[in-house]
């Protein structure tokens, strides 16, 4: 399609190939090459390949007013383009655009229809989505495959960004169209799917069709080309439903193995927030999962609360200390990365990488950085133990008596255990998720957060753990007795929480 | 000192990820991500040039950012502009006269310290592509923020987007403004760890930036450890 030069040599072996029934790479006519879905580290990103073809496509979400006719729908907005790194040798601008337009209206078509209207939020969201195409062979199909894992995987953020708050939501999707098409030579005699770029160039025409799992017709394009009959086209239809239904399965399945990692990652990310705020310090001799791994440096990290020593000359000395055993130590974590990337990659492989097996994937483990300096830590603090609060030592001693499993199970309780054992009470109402406000701000606050309760916790889910702004833990923990109001403040607002549940 | 929503101190980088040969057209193509931030860089050279743009004696460099939009952004054109002339005094352009180079780069997603992702992806391209140059080398990003509680101000590298930007969620005027941030990025050289170029946005001290400079090369350190081993995993494949 980017280049429509062709031989007459290259256009009749084709044509006589599929003549007898078979095609350039070894494909039956009615095969299509392997699909291939790789996923980005951010909600709503992802890769598909069919064969060397690749689209890439990410989605992000605006809060933006609706519009005046319409004012309790969104709106989605759909940007294709080939990105520079293909395209900047191939064909002449105009035919990438007109190619570009085609695509782009297609697309549009087949998924406006499918995409649900959110009317929750009280702006209303508008979606964009953005492609950027980087084609080798080109084909529309994985344009629109794209599409569609994009639309299954965009995820919603509420009010608050951080998916270490909130539980994100994912996009309400009805049906996902997939495309499918077709390449027919010989005035219509002969039909493949799925055309290669030889194949693509020396076709006389296509068809593509933007079928539902449900076996539901949302598109159909022919765009020119020599005519066909209508057998013909129900023909291709059949076909495509069909196919559509496999592929709408296996990418189903990828979908949700990705989205367990990383709710699984969210929830270790939550549960370490968590537990930095209300400075858990777990036992070292414990367990020897990954969780219990960033528990460890947690344990260090926690004590680096005390501030109350801390001079700013002081934290200039250890950042000093870290630099330079930083530099020697990343390289030691290097050479260990050779260990751990094959563990990586075997982990990778079997959950996200099966089918790229030519690529490479190397990663440098962040937990492994982050445990050596865990270890620095432990050396400089030692001297602090003196200010530790009495709910952590009442929490050590509860959790050094239990066993390894009855640990882990208090871990995820702990929080509970700390809003009972709390001893001082204090008169600061004032927490809220938007700031820890100062003592002069008490009065005004109370009222303030009462409202805002109320507006939240309608949209709030129910979660085991409390819902911190970090911003304002890392701000005002610089002594033990801001600490204290801030535990305070987070047990009442889990109660005020409850409460408000319990009249529902 | 701890970072927003991250197990990292403020001295730690996060960590990389690089996949070669992504795009089967190009001479050398990377995906390099650090953290979350990804990039796809496709390097095609050498390679004919039209009349209008060949030098007569060396090779002409071309670089294009886009970023996810599709939609080429000032900041995209801005960082162009700036990676093309650290390349023109890092690759041996009068080794292949009458040629281009070109350096396309694709930015997939922008988790904080987007700079420094996008020059390490195209040192890395560069080195698979088999382009002759000087020196191999490596950015880092810093975040200098100050806030008003305390009295120094305190560097973080690598930093997330969220950190790099101000915080405008909260409504109360105690803390609208309470910290001032600047982003440096500085380039490090291979060879004798001098910087090759330092990009700054917003009030920055002489003593912080020397002190960045000095932790840019301990973290060109470890950067360029990668790449060795990044590249003999390749090597050993093939």
């Amino acid at each position: 399609m980017l280049t429509k030069k062709t031989t007459n040599c290259e256009d009749k072996f084709v044509e006589n190939c599929i003549k007898e029934g078979y095609r350039i790479d070894g494909r039956t006519p009615q095969e299509m090459r392997p699909i291939e879905i790789n996923f980005g580290k951010q909600y709503g990103q992802v890769q598909v390949s069919l064969g060397t073809t690749k689209a890439m496509c990410s989605v992000t979400g605006k809060i933006v007013e609706p519009y005046k006719d319409r004012p309790t729908e969104g709106n989605i907005r759909i940007t294709v383009g080939f990105s520079k790194t293909v395209s900047q040798f191939l064909g002449s601008q105009t035919k990438e655009e007109e190619e570009l337009v085609e695509i782009s209206r297609m697309i549009e078509h087949g998924i406006k229809q499918s995409r649900a209207v959110d009317t929750e939020s009280l702006c209303i969201l508008a979606g964009k989505k953005v492609w950027s195409i980087m084609c080798n062979p080109p084909c529309l199909d994985c344009f629109t495959l794209g599409a569609q894992e994009v639309t299954i995987t965009d995820q919603q953020i509420e009010i608050i960004h951080l998916e270490s708050e909130r539980e994100y939501i994912p996009l309400s999707v009805h049906h996902t169209p997939i495309s499918i098409t077709f390449a027919f030579f010989n005035n219509g005699d002969f039909l493949i799917a799925d055309p290669n770029l030889v194949e693509e160039r020396s076709m006389q025409g296509s068809l593509s069709v933007l079928v539902n799992s449900h076996d539901e017709i949302c598109s159909v394009q022919k765009n020119g080309g020599s005519p066909l009959s209508i057998d013909q086209i129900l023909h291709c239809v059949k076909l495509a439903s069909i196919k559509a239904r496999e592929i709408y399965s296996f990418a189903r399945r990828r979908l949700n193995s990705h989205l367990e990692i990383m709710r699984r990652n969210a929830y270790k990310n939550r549960l370490i927030v968590s537990s930095v705020c209300k400075r858990e310090i777990v036992d070292s001799n414990i367990v020897d999962d990954k969780i219990s791994e960033n528990l460890k440096f947690i344990s260090h990290i926690g004590k680096n609360f005390e501030y109350n020593k801390f001079s700013s000359e002081n934290v200039m000395e250890i950042e000093n200390l870290d630099d330079d055993k930083n530099s020697d130590e990343d390289e030691d974590s290097d050479k260990n990365s050779d260990e751990n990337s094959d563990e990586n990659k075997n982990e990778n492989k079997n959950s996200e990488y099966d089918d790229l097996n030519q690529n490479l994937k190397i990663e440098v483990k962040e937990e492994d950085l982050e445990i050596t300096n865990g270890n620095q830590l432990e050396n400089q603090l030692e001297i602090e133990n003196e200010n530790q609060l009495e709910i952590e030592n009442q929490n050590q001693l509860e959790i050094e008596n239990q066993n390894q499993l009855e640990i882990q199970n208090t871990f995820i309780k702990i929080p509970t255990k700390i809003r009972t054992k709390r001893k001082t009470k204090s008169n600061k109402i004032s927490f809220s998720e938007e700031s820890l406000p100062k003592n002069q701000n008490n009065i005004k606050n109370q009222n303030n957060i009462k409202n805002q309760n109320i507006i939240k916790n309608q949209n709030i889910k129910k979660s085991k753990l409390i819902n911190v702004d970090i911003d304002d833990i890392f701000k005002e923990i610089e002594s033990p007795e801001s600490f204290q109001s801030l535990q305070n403040n987070l047990g009442k607002k889990k109660r005020k929480m409850k409460k408000n549940n319990k009249k529902k | 000192m701890q970072r927003l929503d991250s197990e990292r101190t403020a001295n730690q980088l996060r960590s990389f990820e690089t996949e070669f040969d992504i795009i089967k057209s190009a001479d050398g193509s990377v995906k390099y991500s650090q953290g979350k931030t990804t990039v796809i860089v496709g390097v095609y050279g050498p390679i004919e040039v039209k009349q209008k743009k060949e030098k007569a004696g060396t090779s002409f460099i071309e670089v294009s950012v886009t970023s996810e939009d599709g939609i080429q952004h000032e900041r995209d054109i801005e960082y162009a502009i700036f990676i093309r002339n650290t390349l023109e005094n890092v690759i041996h352009t009068k080794m292949h006269p009458l040629t281009s180079i070109t350096v396309a780069i694709q930015i997939v997603s922008d988790d904080g310290s987007l700079f420094a992702t996008i020059i390490n992806a195209v040192c890395l391209s560069l080195l698979i592509c088999g382009i002759e140059m000087k020196c191999l080398f490596s950015a880092t990003n810093f975040l200098i923020e100050k806030k008003n509680n305390e009295i120094n101000k305190k560097i973080f590298i690598d930093p997330l987007k969220r950190e790099e930007e101000n915080q405008i969620r909260k409504q109360n005027d105690n803390i609208l403004d309470s910290s001032q941030k600047a982003l440096v990025t500085i380039v490090v050289d291979n060879v004798s760890f001098a910087s090759l170029a330092i990009f700054t946005d917003g009030l920055i001290d002489e003593n912080v930036l020397f002190r960045c400079i000095e932790l840019s090369k301990m973290s060109g350190k470890t950067i360029f450890n990668f790449i060795k081993l990044a590249l003999q995993k390749k090597l050993e494949k093939n």
